[in-house]
């Protein structure tokens, strides 16, 4: 069964108890209780038993017990501003002193006025709040009906008089701000006053039902104006505010309510039914007489916390109940994590899966494939890799053979245009100057035994001298001009080792004029032809 | 008597309860974390595995290719004598062969020289054999350089074997009284041999 919010209604005669159904307040139990339970024993227990076969019916139920009979005691107390350990400790202190006799007790919830401590300091008065405590003075009359509640360790939420819960009518009313109310409302024990100001409520009582008839209300209402008049909460120096007096019954009094007012005492006065205060009405309560369900609902009891129930054992069940709650909402935050990160990871887990099978097939297959191609391919005697190498290499080294005809062809081409220069000398080698040719190679071999790297270079020579007939510059400007023509017929780089005629700063210049034969014009020029390996010539 | 659902002895039960749910929903976060780890292994194994296998079919198709492109080539040059050892006199007769044919140079004299292993750029990659290298170097005289191209022609043509005519040095002697216009020629002529890699070379070579 769903757990709703039971309300346990308790008068001086009977005993109601209300279930928050979906569809709304519904009212599940009524037993009627002696007045006299001293007297009347029996009928109490009856009565006790009664009660208690109807809690055994809804153990998950979150119970309220709402008080409404005439024993009950408010008290004003002028308090220091302090902090709210120091308040509760002192307020708790003062309950302690002032009701002895019975341990429910509370005090009523105070609302501060905006910026109330810097209004006082303004007025310079001392920094005080009045608040209100109250207490449930026959407590009696109340522990069979609690004892029921805590023996079978019941959730109850709280214990509370019906007057201390009257402010909430309040927001009801829709009336000016900063405004007092007197606020009459029928219930099944009486009419219930309460007077509220704008810090909260401030005195509250129960007219028990009397022989007046229709005129009770309006001088239960003038006995409660002179009240509030004599312990100067209204009408008195500086509260003499508007009164609005609310009269809530389902069925008002036909006769014409008036109150009695002067100039210093205004005050306003309407009667309502219930059914205009609520929008979502439980029908079958709208029209009977007793309108206290108006107060029970969450907005109601949300500022009283446990009400009267505060420090005493009736709330150990509510305490359980809300480790139980908070246990439950953990294990279950936690099972619903592990459930999300169970689904996500065996997600993941099974796409690991299906990766790594289809990996593995992968593998397999190609492994099979590889094996075959490995059983297919021609046997040798050398790994491929060795195959290519032999023959590439064998035909690297007979790319190096220097095509003689050819390179001799261009160096002809090149010397054409310089009919002046005879060669005598035509030298080329890989490497270095093809002089060494006579000493056993292009370089001078490495000690280790092994052949001289060859450079990819040919390196040609070609010497000669310069015609008798020719002028000494000119014959040195036309080897010059071979050096480059051989360059360029060679795609190479030239150098010109000996000039004809020695230019150069530190050498010298014989000869005699007309003497050819004792002129030494022998020339030497060289060109290093790069060559790609794979086409040496 | 059936106990009060918010008693001690029910809150204590319905604690341990959630304290045993805790714990079987951390063995089971710790379980199926164990599953996880061992399924992301096994795919980091099976991918590696796929790698592996996929590297061995490349170098067999690699290999194929290799096979089919060289192996013929291989072959034959086997057949002509590739492998064959090197011998100064059989290379000696090869040399004195290819002169023999009438082409007008005159061979003064040769020397093949001691063996030399060759390790130029492009044999880095050669592991099943060594390159070694047999120097000839012959002194001629040719009339013109016809005769000398003809000469080089004619070696270059019969002379078997993996050779190489590498260098050579034309003179043309002006002031000899005879033959004023005769070329003086120094060549060199290289036989590379592939030996076997386990080849040491000796003084004696």
């Amino acid at each position: 069964m769903r757990a709703c919010n039971h309300y346990v209604y308790i008068t001086a005669t009977a005993l109601e108890c209300y279930r928050d159904l979906p569809g709304g307040l519904a009212l599940t139990a009524s037993i009627s209780t002696p007045r006299n339970m001293s007297v009347d024993r029996d009928s109490h227990e009856v009565s006790v038993r009664q009660f208690e076969s109807h809690l055994d019916q809804y153990p998950r139920d979150r119970y309220f017990v709402i008080t409404d009979n005439q024993a009950e005691a408010y008290q004003a107390e002028t308090v220091p501003t302090l902090s709210r350990r120091d308040l509760n400790l002192l307020l708790t202190r003062k309950l302690e002193q002032r009701y002895r006799t019975t341990g429910y007790r509370g005090v009523v919830p105070h609302r501060s006025r905006p910026y109330a401590f810097i209004r006082n300091l303004a007025r310079r008065r001392s920094p005080t709040t009045t608040r209100i405590l109250y207490a449930l003075i026959n407590p009696e009359t109340l522990a069979p009906w609690l004892d029921a509640l805590e023996r079978r360790a019941l959730n109850v939420r709280g214990l509370y008089s019906l007057g201390a819960l009257m402010p909430a009518l309040t927001m009801h009313l829709k009336l000016p701000a900063r405004s007092d109310a007197l606020i009459v409302l029928r219930t099944a024990a009486g009419y219930r006053h309460a007077f509220v100001s704008p810090s909260g409520l401030r005195f509250s009582r129960l007219c028990a039902y009397s022989n007046a008839g229709d005129t009770q209300v309006g001088q239960e209402i003038d006995k409660t104006l002179q009240y509030l008049t004599m312990t100067r909460l209204w009408g008195v120096d500086s509260r003499h505010r508007m009164l609005h007096i609310a009269v809530i019954d389902a069925q008002p009094s036909s006769v014409a309510l008036t109150v009695p007012g002067n100039n210093l005492r205004m005050a306003e006065l309407v009667q309502l039914r219930p059914r205009e205060l609520v929008p979502k009405r439980p029908e079958a309560l709208l029209d009977a007489t007793n309108s206290a369900w108006l107060l029970f609902n969450h907005a109601a009891l949300r500022e009283h916390g446990f009400g009267c129930a505060a420090g005493i054992s009736l709330q150990d069940a509510s305490r359980r109940a809300n480790y139980r709650r908070a246990a439950l909402c953990s294990t279950a935050a936690v099972a619903a994590v592990s459930a999300g990160y169970l689904a996500f990871t065996e997600i993941a887990t099974r796409e690991h899966n299906a990766l790594a099978s289809t990996s593995e097939l992968i593998a397999e297959h190609m492994n099979i494939t590889a094996q075959s191609t490995e059983q297919a391919a021609p046997k040798t005697d050398l790994e491929p890799e060795q195959l290519r190498a032999v023959v590439q290499t064998r035909d690297r080294l007979l790319a190096r053979s220097i095509d003689a005809a050819g390179l001799m062809q261009r160096t002809a081409a090149a010397l054409a245009p310089f009919p002046d220069l005879d060669v005598d000398l035509l030298e080329w080698s890989y490497g270095g100057s093809p002089a060494a040719l006579g000493a056993g190679g292009a370089s001078p071999p490495p000690s280790d035994g092994s052949a001289p790297v060859s450079p990819d270079n040919i390196v040609l020579r070609v010497g000669g001298h310069s015609g008798a007939n020719l002028l000494k510059s000119n014959a040195n400007a036309a080897v010059a001009g071979l050096a480059a023509a051989l360059a360029h017929e060679l795609n190479g780089q030239q150098s010109i080792e000996k000039l004809p005629f020695d230019v150069a700063p530190g050498g010298t210049l014989a000869a005699r004029p007309k003497g050819v034969d004792a002129a030494k014009t022998e020339f030497s020029v060289t060109v290093t032809i790069p060559v790609n390996p794979e086409h040496a010539s | 008597m059936r106990t009060p659902r918010y008693s001690k002895a029910a809150l204590h039960r319905t604690l341990q309860c959630c304290a045993a749910a805790m714990v079987v929903c951390v063995l089971a976060v710790g379980f199926v974390s164990a599953r996880r780890t061992a399924a992301q292994q096994r795919g980091e194994r099976a991918a590696q595995r796929a790698q592996t296998a996929k590297s061995r079919l490349d170098i067999a198709n690699q290999h194929r290719v290799l096979i089919d492109k060289y192996r013929d080539r291989y072959q034959d040059l086997v057949r002509e004598g590739l492998l064959v050892r090197f011998d100064r006199a059989v290379a000696s007769d090869w040399f004195e062969a290819a002169l023999s044919a009438k082409n007008g140079a005159r061979i003064d004299g040769y020397v093949i020289g001691k063996d030399a292993l060759y390790a130029g750029p492009g044999t880095a990659e050669l592991s099943a054999f060594r390159v070694v290298s047999h120097r000839l170097e012959f002194n001629a005289t040719a009339a013109d350089e016809d005769e000398f191209a003809d000469l080089m022609n004619s070696i270059q043509k019969r002379v078997p074997g993996t050779t190489a005519e590498e260098a050579c040095s034309v003179t043309r002697d002006r002031q000899s009284s005879g033959d004023a216009e005769a070329l003086a020629l120094h060549c060199a002529l290289v036989w590379y041999e592939f030996a076997p890699s386990n080849t040491e070379l000796t003084a004696s070579q």
